[in-house]
This record gives C-alpha cells, sequence and structure tokens, in this order.
C-alpha cells in the first residue's frame, strides 16, 4: 500500500485544489507502471515489482558471460592442467570426444536458461544475482512449457541477431541484407521498450514476465521502546523523547506521505548531519514548534562543547514527532480514515 | 514506557519472531532447495506461511511502518513462491514430459500439423514435378553447399555411390557427422517455431522450401531410376527428422495462429496460452532430431540395406504415429 502512494500524492502536490479527493479513487497512471497484483490461493492480494530494463539487461550480460565464458575456462583448465595427455591417444577417439563436446556445447547454450528456470524456480544466476524472478503473468505455477517457450524465444531474439552481426559483408548487397536483418531482429530486441509490461516476445508467448523481489530485512521499529539498560548516551535521548509532547493541531499537520518518508530519513544509514537539521528545522517550522526553556537551556549548555549533541538532538526530536505523528494517524486509519498527505482536508 | 507502545509496535512484537523463523525457512529453501528441510520445518512452513499471510492483511491495516510492509509483503511472496512453485524434481519433470505433455501437445495440435504436412508436401511435389520435367530446375531449389557434388551433371554411377558409400566409415567420422546433423537440424526447427511470431510467413516459407529441396533432391534421383535407393536413404532417418520440422512448423503456425485470431481471450493471454503448448512441442522435437540424427550419421552409413533401411524408417514412423496418435490422444481425453 504505502509506496504506490507516494507518485500518486507527488501528482496531487501540483494540484492543491484536488485535496479532497474522494476515497477508494486513488490515481492509478503511475501505479500500474511498476506495480503487479497477484492474490494468492488464500485470497491476500500480494503486489510484486516489475524487474528494470536495466537490471534485466544487466542479468542477460552476466548470463551470457557465464554461458561464453565457463566453457573456455573449463577448456583452459583442461588444457593446462595437462588432462589431455592422459587420454588414450588415436584418431577416432580424437574424434569422438570432439563430437561429444560438439553436442554438450549445443545443450549447454541451449538449455543453460531453460534448465536454471525449471530448477530454480524461474532463476537463472544472473537473475538471482539480481533478485530477479520469472514468474506466471496469473499467479500460477511457472509451467515448464511456459519456461521452454520463453527461452526458445531467444534464438530469435538475441543469438540471430548476435549472430547476424559477425556476418561476413563482401559487396554491398551483402551489407544490406545484413543490414535488413538487423534491423527486423531489432524489433524484436526493442519490444520491451514498447510494452508496459516489459515484456519480450519471449514472455508474452509464455504468459509470463520478470518481476523483482529483493532481498529485505527488517529494520528495527523506530517507535519501540529502547531498553532502559542501554548506554548513557541512549538513555539521553530516550529521555529527552519523553519530554517533547505535542498538541493534536502539531500533529494533525502531515499525513500518511510525510510520516513515510520522515520514515525513510529516520532509517537510512547515510543520511548527513544537515539533512536531519534541515528537516528538523523545517518540521519545528510547520508545527510552530516552541523550544522549552528548560531544553533550550540544556541545549545551550552543550552547544559550547559538541555539535554531535545537537544533530542527536534534532534527531530525538524527529523520533518524537515520528512517534507522535504515526499514533495519530494510526488511530485515524483504525477509524477508517486515512490522511493521505498534508493537503488532505480533514 | 508502555504509553509509548503504538498498537502497531505491539502487533509487531508480538508476531515478529514468527515471521524471522519463516524468513530463514525461505532463505534456506532458496539457497539449497526443500529437500534441506526436516520432515518437522516441512510442516511448519506451510503454517509460518499462512500466519505472515494474514499477520501481511492485518498490518495494511493498522501500520503504516512501511519497512514492516514491505518486508512482510516481500516475504509473503517469497514464501508463496516456496510452497507454489516447487516442482517434484528435474527427472520427474523430464519423464512426465515425455510420457504426457509431448505427446498430448502434439495431438493437440493434430489439424495444425496436417496444415504444415500438406504445405511441406505441396512444395515437395511442386519440385518434384519442376525438376522431373527439367533438370535445370535443381539449381533453383537446392544451394551448391547443400548438394554436396549431387547435382544433375553427376553420374548416375556417382549418384548411386553417394547413396552406399560409407559402409566403412569409422565411428569418428561418424560421430562428428551426427553432432553437426543435430546442432544444425535442431537450430532449424527452434527458428521455424521462433518464426512463427512473425504471422507465421517465414515459418510457412522455410516448410515450403524444405519441401522443395526434398522435392528437387528425390526427383534427380527418380529420373535415374534410383527411386527406391533414395527412399530407403531418405526413409531411415527421414521419417523423424522431416516429422520433426513439419512437428516446428506446426508449432509456428500455433503462434501465428495465436495473434491473427486470438478467439474469445484477449490477443496476449491466447498468445501466451498456445505459446506454452507450442514451446513443448519443440523442446520434444529437439529430442527427436537427436534420434534422426544419430540414426542418420550411424544407421544410414552401416546399414546399407534397401529393405532394412525401409524397414527401420517405417518402423518408426509407425512409432511415432502410435506414440502421438494412441498416448497423445489417450493423454488428451483424460484430462
Amino acid at each position: 500500500m504505502s509506496r504506490t502512494l507516494n507518485p500518486a500524492t507527488g501528482h496531487q502536490t501540483k494540484s492543491p485544489g484536488s485535496g479532497a479527493q474522494p476515497e477508494g479513487q486513488k490515481p492509478k497512471q503511475k501505479y500500474d507502471e511498476v506495480w503487479r497484483n497477484t492474490i494468492t490461493p488464500e485470497g491476500v492480494p500480494v503486489r510484486m515489482e516489475l524487474g528494470s530494463r536495466g537490471d534485466r539487461l544487466g542479468a542477460l550480460l552476466i548470463d551470457l558471460l557465464l554461458l561464453y565464458g565457463a566453457p573456455i575456462l573449463l577448456l583452459l583448465a583442461l588444457l593446462f592442467s595437462g588432462a589431455f595427455s592422459l587420454l588414450p591417444g588415436g584418431e577416432n577417439f580424437g574424434a569422438t570426444l570432439f563430437a561429444l563436446i560438439r553436442v554438450l556445447l549445443f545443450l549447454w547454450y541451449n538449455f543453460y536458461f531453460i534448465y536454471f528456470e525449471i530448477r530454480w524456480q524461474g532463476r537463472t544466476p544472473g537473475k538471482r544475482l539480481l533478485g530477479l524472478r520469472v514468474v506466471d503473468r496469473r499467479g500460477g505455477q511457472l509451467t515448464s512449457g511456459a519456461v521452454f517457450a520463453r527461452n526458445l524465444m531467444r534464438e530469435l531474439e538475441l543469438f540471430l541477431p548476435l549472430s547476424l552481426l559477425f556476418v561476413p559483408t563482401g559487396n554491398t548487397a551483402e551489407i544490406l541484407i545484413a543490414l535488413l536483418s538487423l534491423t527486423w531482429v531489432g524489433v524484436f530486441f526493442c519490444i520491451p521498450f514498447f510494452n508496459k509490461d516489459r515484456m519480450r516476445v519471449g514472455d508474452m508467448i509464455a504468459g509470463t514476465w520478470v518481476v523483482r523481489i529483493p532481498k529485505t530485512v527488517l529494520m528495527e521499529d523506530i517507535v519501540q521502546n529502547k531498553p532502559a539498560v542501554a548506554d548513557s548516551k541512549t538513555n539521553r535521548s530516550a529521555s529527552s523523547r519523553e519530554a517533547y509532547s505535542f498538541t493534536d493541531e502539531q500533529v494533525d499537520a502531515y499525513g500518511i506521505y510525510e510520516l513515510q518518508t520522515l520514515e525513510e530519513i529516520l532509517r537510512k544509514p547515510a543520511v548527513t548531519a544537515k539533512t536531519i537539521q534541515e528537516v528538523a528545522e523545517r518540521i519545528r517550522k510547520k508545527i510552530n514548534w516552541q523550544t522549552e526553556p528548560a531544553l533550550e537551556q540544556g541545549i545551550n549548555r552543550f552547544l559550547s562543547k559538541s555539535s554531535r549533541f545537537r544533530v542527536e538532538e534534532d534527531r530525538a526530536f524527529l523520533e518524537a514527532y515520528y512517534a507522535a505523528l504515526r499514533r495519530r494517524l494510526e488511530n485515524r486509519m483504525l477509524f477508517g480514515q486515512r490522511k493521505e498527505n498534508k493537503h488532505q482536508k480533514d | 514506557m508502555s504509553e509509548f507502545a503504538l498498537k502497531s509496535s505491539r502487533f509487531r512484537a508480538e508476531r515478529e519472531s514468527s515471521w524471522k523463523e519463516l524468513q530463514a525457512l525461505v532463505e534456506r529453501v532458496e539457497k539449497q532447495g526443500l529437500t534441506s528441510l526436516s520432515a518437522e520445518e516441512l510442516t511448519r512452513l506451510p503454517n509460518l506461511y499462512r500466519f505472515t499471510l494474514s499477520s501481511l492483511s492485518v498490518a495494511r491495516g493498522v501500520s503504516l511502518d512501511r519497512n514492516l510492509l514491505e518486508y512482510l509483503e516481500l516475504l509473503s511472496t517469497r514464501a508463496y513462491f516456496c510452497i507454489y512453485g516447487v516442482r517434484a524434481s528435474f527427472g520427474g519433470e523430464i519423464i512426465k514430459f515425455l510420457a504426457e505433455d509431448f505427446p498430448a501437445a502434439v495431438w493437440q495440435v493434430r489439424w495444425r500439423t496436417l496444415a504444415s504436412t500438406l504445405i511441406f508436401c505441396l512444395a515437395a511435389f511442386l519440385a518434384f514435378y519442376l525438376t522431373n520435367s527439367n533438370e535445370e530446375w535443381y539449381y533453383t531449389f537446392v544451394s551448391d553447399g547443400m548438394s554436396s557434388g549431387r547435382t544433375p551433371a553427376t553420374s548416375t554411377e556417382d549418384l548411386r555411390k553417394a547413396l552406399y558409400d560409407g559402409g566403412d566409415a569409422n565411428a569418428g567420422d561418424l560421430n562428428w557427422f551426427a553432432s553437426y546433423l543435430f546442432s544444425n537440424n535442431a537450430s532449424v526447427g527452434m527458428l521455424s517455431f521462433a518464426l512463427g511470431f512473425a504471422l507465421g510467413v517465414p515459418t510457412v516459407m522455410l516448410i515450403f522450401y524444405n519441401g522443395a529441396v526434398l522435392g528437387a533432391f528425390v526427383a534427380l534421383y527418380v529420373g535415374r531410376g534410383l527411386g527406391l535407393d533414395i527412399a530407403a536413404w531418405l526413409s531411415i532417418h527421414g521419417t523423424t527428422e522431416l516429422l520433426a520440422i513439419i512437428l516446428c512448423g506446426a508449432a509456428g503456425l500455433g503462434l501465428a495462429k495465436g495473434i491473427i485470431s486470438p478467439g474469445r481471450e484477449s490477443r496476449l493471454a491466447n498468445l501466451a496460452r498456445e505459446g506454452r503448448e507450442a514451446g513443448k512441442l519443440v523442446i520434444g522435437c529437439v529430442l527427436m532430431l537427436l534420434i534422426a540424427a544419430l540414426l542418420e550419421a550411424f544407421g544410414r552409413q552401416w546399414i546399407t540395406d534397401i529393405t532394412l533401411r525401409l524397414v527401420i524408417g517405417g518402423g518408426l514412423l509407425l512409432f511415432w504415429l502410435g506414440y502421438f496418435g494412441y498416448l497423445g490422444r489417450k493423454v488428451c481425453l483424460e484430462r
């Protein structure tokens, strides 16, 4: 739910007049671009994000590297390890070995993708590295027929254009023919750029698409109670957070979009002190925050010592405000009022 | 401070350990496969999955913690694939494919196969007729590389020799020949399927061309009174190979039909359905071509007796007809 609303809110911000939109009529354009819903057999809709074209190209390049690199490496390793000298001699044997290698290579080149996509449920080594996965468009099981179909199409989409690139060109007619066939297969190569589901021809044939399922970590709850036994620094910020209390108007200043943006800032490890300070400053201004005299003194006392403390103070303020805002918005959500952003009127 | 604990935080604290447990299981399945789980863990997996899924539904209603929502969503998706995306084994999949999927896929497209066969035969007859009336036509249908010295200019004796020599060829050369034939034919087959996406026109052309080459070839030999010889020479591997090429063509036509006349479904949905069936067909054909190449390289060079050649070729044809016509039909009816 959450991220879908960002683009939508961004859209709304441009036209503040449309703030009071009726429920359930969320703007759809951007949402449809990346997210696809699948309903599990348990009846719970689960969203999946389409893999970006760049990621897919990257996965393909990794796979190609493996596809062509692995046999070469293996061959070199065999050559240098001197395993060949151990083989029995004779013309006959050499030719048989060569023929065997040829069939093996054919199988490797043509069944590499098929094997991995069946074995690893829609993932090849390249896709696995980039967190991509082939899934059935209707949300069912990825059948072997689908895997066959989408990978047989590669012949046309990828290997044919590649082989055409290396066709020897002598006279103008040959160059012309090569160019024409290149344009023709170029069309197939470009198809993922011309449909909103980013399907290549193989995906269309097989009824699949490629989604991104990255590994996620469950980060600590920002609102959760900090353990009291922590070091003095944490204690200080925890106790100072308790000192903050916000009025109803102050926590009504923002909506869900702003809440989740704030969450992102608080969660990001590499966020600079300056950003924290700026955000805190802006929120203070927006909600007319009056610094309490006692705290003011405290800050002044420490200001001369370290600016690090000030950042911590800002962070504590932001965390406290986040907690208050989330409590407010979640409570209202329980009563069926979703306040999507700060522009939405009550 | 209990005052600070939000409802959503409490919700999370109560369930977090189960999510983490599911995450650990899912990660193991993704890395080492389902077999790495113990019996107890296996029974635990679906329970944890349903629990997490219901957590996701609740979380959407009570929590605004984006990280939590995303985590639950992705964890549910990954677990979903662990549970519903599983198949028995690669080997089992292959056996099922050979015993059920492939013959059924062929039986389902029998009319299309017939159309593809007709195109092939039409081309063959046309080329046969033209070449028979005027041998110059031969050069139109058969390129230099393909004829490998077997042209109308070749003497009858040499032509006959080309059909029967190789009896003394050693296995090494033949291996090489077989592997070459296989990778070549299989590429042609796959391509004629893939080209079906371009509304089938290139597929039809490819089938037509293959038929024409065959017709011209046969005409050349028949003209020299070697009709039975060429029939035997071709049949030993040809019944398998040509059938596979025709089936690949039928698969390509299936794609074309999916695009041109989608029926009740949307074009894309129909294309997907046709494509999946056709994909199975083509993979099966690749296997057929492997058999054909072995027959062509070994059987044809070593077995020079006309009757034996015809018997093997005819026997294989009967086998394929029974495989597709009987087994395929049976599987289709059972479904």
